[in-house]
């Protein structure tokens, strides 16, 4: 490898949980966008959920995270904010009110609509943009919040606990991340498969599942995230390994898999 | 910001190959359009003769995946191509489109047999989506270094709820699609430039902000025009050397007064489907260069521009070469 390569990895994650809820949830536009997105459809609204106010602002809750994830105030270029289910405030760019608090005011935008994958196809835009020339720091946002404001077509999993998670992606030494996706419908040979990659890894690679992903007995470095937050769950547990990650650590394997679509991800730190 | 020397360095290998319109049957005079949502004539008056408005294309009977579809069923560079599509990107100015976990996005990919794509929506960039969405597009491709692959992008976007339908005292929203084939490499539309200003102080909800929406309006131009330039500087042209200008078609007001400040000939503006498509959202880029390519306005050669920008705010330009 050349002296001089620099890739962008994910070096520092901050993740929290949030209760309670935001006043954009009381704010009667929410019933409006989501009567009107629905009605096409022929699928009531939670009517209890939205007279209770319940769920919880992306912004809202992604914006006091940036002190932590960002200590010394280092300015980022590029803010991708990454969402599975809907926020409270559903028509909003909260990916720009979301740059306003971030060091840099970074150029933003959000993704979506590719489940649990989502998250991983906002760290391979900002590895694209790096190795592009379009960036120097990215800090990649991914919520989720528990409410959905009307009965969906077909039963799905929603969080448990809203919940945010910062990850913070730099230039470092030598070689960056690497992000991949592919189409699997079946679990088990999702599962299967990223054992296999965690063992070409070598001994002292480690493994974080998704918590829909994990099965049975798990080998020695494989640990599954806590059920119950379908989005988050596997970034709240790499904020904590990255946290106590010692000098000298072997690579880390992050793996997630969607079920609706058929999706397995993973991504790579060295 | 994104260093503006490094974007101009590596868009200036994406390339739009090929393009294609939807434009719904239904054409409503903003008045038809006003009496149903409940314009009042003064607003509709504003509209009419100082913005210039008339007619929008809606599909009052079909959903968001039909839209979509129609504009992908007319692309017929895609046949045989399906293979080749490694991204499919919907450009989109409202994050949440249908009803979760409904997703049109991957019952298009389903459809058309994108069986090798990864498909995402990008938004949160209002309607200059779509030029976010080509330079991604071509981010992605030039760093998977497979010449061969290709990217879709599709927009356009449903008039669902009130937000998506008027502006106050900006706009009147339809419902036309589009469908475009991005290339890591083409020699068809290729992308100089690309420049992305945003303004998140315009965070908010105009509708119900008539302060808010009074500064906006105030910043409006001069942050279009500094856009503008700023594309222009990254691919080292002046605005004499733009053949055409490919607005969005949130009105024709405002292109006007952007023109005379700009000096730019207002003649060389694509402002007809103002009049007879109205603001599909995103999607206004595409139906303005297929206007342009297929009216002959664009020779080999030629460069052009395409502007667009939206609430939010964000202000975005980018440089073609035809």
């Amino acid at each position: 490898m050349p002296a001089e390569t620099r890739g962008l990895r994910v070096t520092r994650a901050v993740a929290a949980g949030f209760d309670g809820h935001s006043a954009a949830a009381l704010h009667p536009d929410l019933r409006v966008f989501t009567g009107d997105l629905v009605r096409p459809y022929g699928l009531p609204l939670r009517e209890d959920l939205l007279t209770e106010g319940a769920g919880h602002d992306y912004g809202e809750m992604a914006a006091g995270l940036f002190a932590q994830a960002l200590p010394g105030g280092e300015p980022a270029d590029l803010l991708i904010l990454a969402f599975s289910s809907p926020d409270v405030r559903p028509a909003a760019p909260s990916s720009l009110r979301l740059s306003r608090h971030c060091p840099g005011q970074p150029t933003a935008f959000a993704v979506c609509d590719q489940g649990s994958a989502t998250a991983f196809a906002a760290l391979r835009i900002a590895a694209a943009h790096h190795r592009t020339g379009g960036c120097r720091r990215a800090v990649i946002v991914l919520a989720e919040q528990s409410a959905l404001h009307h009965r969906p077509a077909e039963p799905v999993e929603l969080p448990a606990e809203h919940r945010a998670v910062v990850l913070v992606c730099e230039e470092a030494p030598g070689e960056g991340m690497r992000v991949r996706g592919q189409a699997e419908p079946d679990g088990v040979q999702a599962l299967r498969s990223v054992l296999d990659e965690h063992r070409r890894l070598g001994p002292g690679a480690r493994l974080l599942l998704a918590a829909d992903l994990a099965r049975g007995d798990l080998p020695d470095g494989v640990e599954a995230a806590r059920p119950g937050q379908p989005f988050t769950g596997v970034w709240s547990l790499l904020a904590d390994r990255l946290a106590d990650r010692l000098p000298g650590h072997g690579p880390l394997l992050v793996a997630d898999h969607d079920r609706r679509l058929g999706r397995l991800s993973t991504l790579t730190l060295p | 910001m994104c260093d503006p020397q490094s974007v101009g360095i590596l868009t200036a290998v994406t390339a739009l190959e090929a393009v294609a319109v939807h434009l719904p049957p239904r054409l409503e005079p903003i008045e038809d359009v006003g009496a149903r949502i409940g314009l009042t004539p003064r607003q509709l008056r504003l509209f009419r003769r100082f913005h210039g408005l008339d007619q929008v294309r809606l599909d009052p009977d079909g959903t968001l995946l039909d839209l979509l579809d129609a504009a992908v069923r007319a692309l017929p560079e895609l046949r045989g191509n399906e293979h080749r599509i490694r991204y499919l990107l919907h450009a989109r100015n409202t994050p949440v489109a249908a009803p979760y976990p409904i997703n049109p996005l991957h019952q298009l990919q389903e459809r058309f047999g994108l069986t090798r794509a990864d498909a995402f929506t990008v938004t949160q960039q209002a309607c200059a989506a779509s030029l976010l969405a080509v330079d991604l597009a071509g981010r992605l491709l030039a760093d998977d270094g497979d010449p061969s692959a290709l990217a879709l992008v599709v927009a356009g976007e449903k008039t669902f709820t009130r937000d998506a339908q008027v502006l106050p005292e900006t706009t009147i929203f339809a419902e036309a699609s589009t469908a475009c084939l991005v290339s890591p490499d083409g020699d068809r539309n290729r992308v100089l430039s690309y420049a992305v200003r945003q303004r998140p102080e315009f965070y908010g909800r105009p509708a119900e902000d008539p302060e808010l929406m009074v500064r906006y309006q105030r910043e409006y131009q001069p942050t279009m025009i500094e856009t503008v330039q700023a594309a222009l500087d990254q691919a080292g042209l002046d605005l004499s050397d733009i053949a055409l200008l490919l607005p969005h078609n949130v009105n024709q007001a405002s292109w006007r007064m952007i023109c005379r400040q700009l000096g730019y000939p207002v003649e060389q503006v694509v402002l007809e489907n103002v009049l007879t498509v109205g603001h599909s959202f995103a999607a206004d880029a595409f139906i303005n260069l297929r206007t342009a390519t297929t009216g002959g306005a664009l020779r080999p050669g030629d460069h052009y521009l395409i502007a667009a920008a939206g609430i939010g705010a964000t202000f975005a330009a980018m440089v073609l070469r035809h």
